[in-house]
């Protein structure tokens, strides 16, 4: 049987929550489909399917049925090598026989193909692989601009529909405002007051500006459902087809008098409403920015060696083992690991880390960082959607995407909202025409179009999205990367975290702690003879005392004969004669007498040191200790831990004495010691059954079962070396702190939601009573409902300028 | 459409009206005639003071 598969399609037409929440409910009723999930801040829908019952393509059957339309990547690239229309066609079919490809289209006299596919299914890469498959090849003619552009399209079409509104709405506004007596002094001609250049004014408002919410409730009301459209339409169109009905009675009677009329409340309402689409479209752009700003890290181009030649290419033709030069100042183009040259690395659009890191031959360099000023070449070993900016940026669009617990309640109440509404504006209606004014049906109106247009349910459908949207964003600026809107929302809910030591609280790599001469012997003078010994081992301990020794600006000196002696240590000849450095079976085998030292070396080795004894002459030199170091933040990250009244464990294999050293370092609560790696689960499980939420953080490498079963399992790494797969939440910037940064994330968010919830409600259900008394005029409305859901998307939006506490 | 398009066609469409209404009416539109004022409060003030409340 074929696996589960998911897939993600972007999705046009969309105007509210509710019509999410129908997509949402028509893809689980195709068959096969064992959930969907439709994002209305992102336009984008998640569905998870069974690919033997279903396809792709009976989704977008699906959407299309329901009024809406799958939005497809559009690219046109270059084909060389064709050389007849032959050749054209056979590029055509193939690339058209291609799962996701939805048209491709090649023009033989201008060289080009222009395909429209879908990018989740098929990738720019995979059309160049097929094509140069059959002998050819494609070549990207523009980057992926266009949905920018489109969005661009979309801002300024609203904005020239909301402007023309405005234009025709003054007049009609204008009249109102010198209604009454404390206004009645503004001049005001005639014209407006009648009811035929009302009309003349409202018309194109209602029909030409308003339109789309006519399309979008007819498309609602098809598919037996009702969503803002419907209530936006309904309203202004009961007010504009009364007045209309007011202006006859006028004129019938005589064109007396000045008849009250309803044309202002209507072209207002959209007015406004316009104003308030306007506003979400281009803040539902900046919430989702993070994504882009992560996009427009990324290098154009590459300058890579070929065939001993440098060339500039586009980054799509980088090829895994490509050699690609990076000058000072320049974007690094693609993962890979320096194979000459040495320089600074500006990481922090990976890690959050400001510093920039010192990179040398060996070293992995990490595609979108920018190299400071060495010029490096690097061997690619990443590209395309295997670099770790593209994994940021898959892990991102996920979280963006998905929802959170809280969404679905909010889901739940809009999709009902709608109808509702309705309900209570028929209510209102015949409340007032049968009790309140018996028979007047002017006064029954007012009150009924206005708990329609108050209470649409806009502003509820974008409270969670957009918080989500620029929570998440703002938490992979800072180097916190969110799997999912749940872990951004469950993770401020920990009690107790669980660190496993090395690669967490400590470096993970051995570093050179003691240097105890004996003897004559000063420090430097062992340490030197104790690194220039080491430099020609490979071993991690031996590198730790040449890396000691370099920090001390200790000049190393040729020794020869190097030798190792296994398990024990290594024999060099210094200056004529051996000297041996290891373990105490290798000097008791040179016969190097330790009782001075046997102590000293006892107690370094309790504390989790490996020591390391140097003879030299048949004599005791001293003894080198290196030892696994605490990162430099681990102590100030856990007492922030502790700030926000969580237990802090520290989880390991080692033993109870080097723990507890450990621990007593960096200010932990509890110690579990001499814990197997695969005992480190049932660990985890044990303090859940204690009835704690945990989280576990570990590098996601050999913690990956203990890291799966806690609550919140958080891998920590900087740039390449983890595995964020492995993870619900992945620290990228390698120190502790971002544990405490991904709890305050998560509650500053949960916040948020929480605000904005309150913003949609409190329009909505404290604005429905007022509308059905009659205190509110239909206008004031329109601009409440506006007001609702700008003042949602700008409170979302405060979170993209978050600062966390280790900031301030 | 531009922006700028959609300013323009709001802009002639609106002088179109105040011209179609001065020509079919014969009126100047931009006259201000002391009309009635619409005081809401002064009337219901009013319609009070003459019930049988009072």
């Amino acid at each position: 049987m074929e696996a589960k598969k998911e897939v993600t399609l972007p999705i046009e037409g969309m105007t509210c929550a509710a019509c999410a929440t129908r997509i949402e409910k028509g893809l689980k009723r195709v068959d096969g489909v064992e959930d969907a999930n439709v994002n209305f801040a992102i336009e984008k829908s998640t569905i998870h399917y069974n690919p033997e019952q279903t396809s792709i393509e009976a989704f977008e059957k699906k959407i299309e049925q329901l009024g809406y339309h799958v939005q497809h990547e559009k690219q046109t690239f270059d084909v060389v090598g064709m050389t007849c229309a032959a050749c054209a066609n056979r590029i055509e079919k193939r690339l058209n026989k291609m799962d996701g490809v939805s048209e491709a289209n090649v023009n033989f006299a201008l060289e080009n193909v222009a395909v429209e596919y879908n990018e989740n299914q098929v990738t720019v890469q995979d059309m160049m692989e097929v094509v140069k498959k059959l002998g050819y090849a494609l070549k990207p003619q523009v980057s992926k601009e266009e949905t920018t552009n489109r969005k661009e399209e979309e801002i300024r079409h609203q904005t020239g529909k909301f402007i023309f509104s405005a234009i025709l709405s003054l007049p009609l506004l204008w009249t109102m405002v010198t209604h009454f007596s404390f206004t009645s002094f503004i001049y005001s001609p005639d014209m407006l007051m009648n009811p035929w250049v009302q009309l003349a004014l409202a018309t194109p408002v209602q029909f030409i500006a308003g339109k789309q919410f006519y399309v979008g409730a007819y498309k609602a009301l098809r598919n037996k459902s009702a969503n803002m459209d419907v209530l936006v339409a309904l309203g202004t169109s009961v007010a504009y087809l009364y007045s209309i009905f007011l202006g006859i009675e006028w004129q019938i009677n005589g064109a007396a008098g000045m008849p009250e009329l309803y044309f202002e409340a209507a072209a207002v309402i959209i007015t406004l409403v316009l104003l308030g689409k306007l506003f979400e479209v281009r803040a539902k752009g900046r919430t989702g920015q993070a994504i882009k700003k992560l996009l427009d890290m990324q290098a154009k181009t590459a300058r890579v060696i070929r065939d001993g030649e440098e060339l500039e290419i586009a980054i799509e033709e980088v090829a895994v083992g490509d050699q690609v030069i990076v000058r000072p100042g320049e974007k690094i183009p693609v993962d890979g690991a320096i194979v000459k040259g040495k320089s600074a690395i500006d990481e922090s659009m990976i890690t959050g880390e400001s510093i920039p890191v010192d990179k040398n031959i060996g070293d992995t360099a990490i595609g979108s960082t920018i190299n400071k000023n060495g010029t490096l070449t690097i061997e690619a070993t990443k590209i395309g959607k295997d670099t770790a900016l593209a994994q940021i940026v898959k892990v991102v669009e996920e979280a963006q995407g998905s929802k959170a617990d809280i969404q679905r309640v909010a889901d739940r109440v809009s999709g009902i909202f709608v109808p509702v509404v309705v309900g209570l504006a028929v209510v209102t209606f015949l409340a007032w025409y049968i009790f309140v004014s018996p028979g007047d049906l002017r006064a029954a109106l007012v009150p009924a179009i206005t708990v329609l247009v108050i209470a649409c349910p806009c502003a509820l459908g974008l409270a969670t999205p957009t918080s989500v949207m620029a929570g998440s964003g703002r938490a992979a600026e800072l180097g916190v990367l969110f799997k999912g809107g749940e872990y951004l929302e469950n993770t401020r809910l920990i009690e107790t975290i669980v660190l496993d030591k090395t690669g967490t609280v400590t470096k993970g790599e051995p570093a050179l702690t003691d240097v105890v001469p004996q003897g004559d012997m000063t420090e430097a003078d062992l340490l030197k003879m104790a690194a220039s010994a080491e430099k020609h081992s490979e071993h991690p301990l031996a590198e730790a005392i040449v890396k000691g020794a370099e920090a001390q600006r200790i000049d190393l000196i040729e020794t020869t004969d190097f030798e190792s002696v296994p398990g024990s240590g290594i024999q060099v000849t210094w200056e004529g004669e051996p000297l041996y450095i290891g373990t105490r079976k290798l000097m008791k085998q040179q016969n190097v007498d330790i009782r001075s030292i046997e102590e000293r070396m006892t107690e370094l080795e309790a504390d989790g040191k490996t020591a390391m004894l140097v003879g030299f002459q048949g004599k005791l030199a001293g003894m080198i200790a290196v030892a696994d170091t605490v990162k430099e933040t681990s102590k100030a990250a856990i007492d922030r831990l502790h700030e926000q009244g969580l237990e802090v464990i520290l989880l390991t294999g080692d033993n109870e004495r080097t723990a507890q050293a450990i621990a007593k370092e960096v200010g932990v609560d509890r110690v579990i010691a001499e814990v197997l790696p695969d005992q480190k689960a049932n660990e985890i499980k044990r303090l859940q059954q204690e009835g704690k939420k945990v989280a576990m953080v570990g590098d996601g490498i050999n913690d990956a079962p203990a890291l799966a079963i806690a609550d919140i399992g958080m891998a920590i790494g900087t740039g390449t070396d983890v595995a964020i797969e492995a993870a619900d939440v992945t620290l990228m910037r390698g120190d502790l702190h971002s544990v405490a940064d991904s709890i305050e994330l998560s509650a500053k968010t949960m916040r948020n939601i929480k605000q904005n919830l309150f913003f949609a409600f409190a329009y909505n259900s404290a604005s429905i009573p007022i509308a059905a008394i009659g205190l509110l005029a239909p206008w004031v409305a329109g601009a409440a409902m506006a007001c609702s859901s700008v003042s949602v998307v700008l409170n979302a939006l405060r979170l993209q300028r978050l600062k966390l506490k280790r900031e301030a | 459409m531009s922006i700028k398009k959609w300013v323009s066609i709001g802009i002639i469409y609106v002088c179109l009206v105040v011209i179609a209404y001065g020509v079919l009416t014969g009126k100047n539109p931009f006259e201000s005639k002391d009309i009635e004022p619409h005081d809401h409060a002064a009337v219901q003030i009013l319609e009070v003071k003459q019930s049988s409340f009072i």
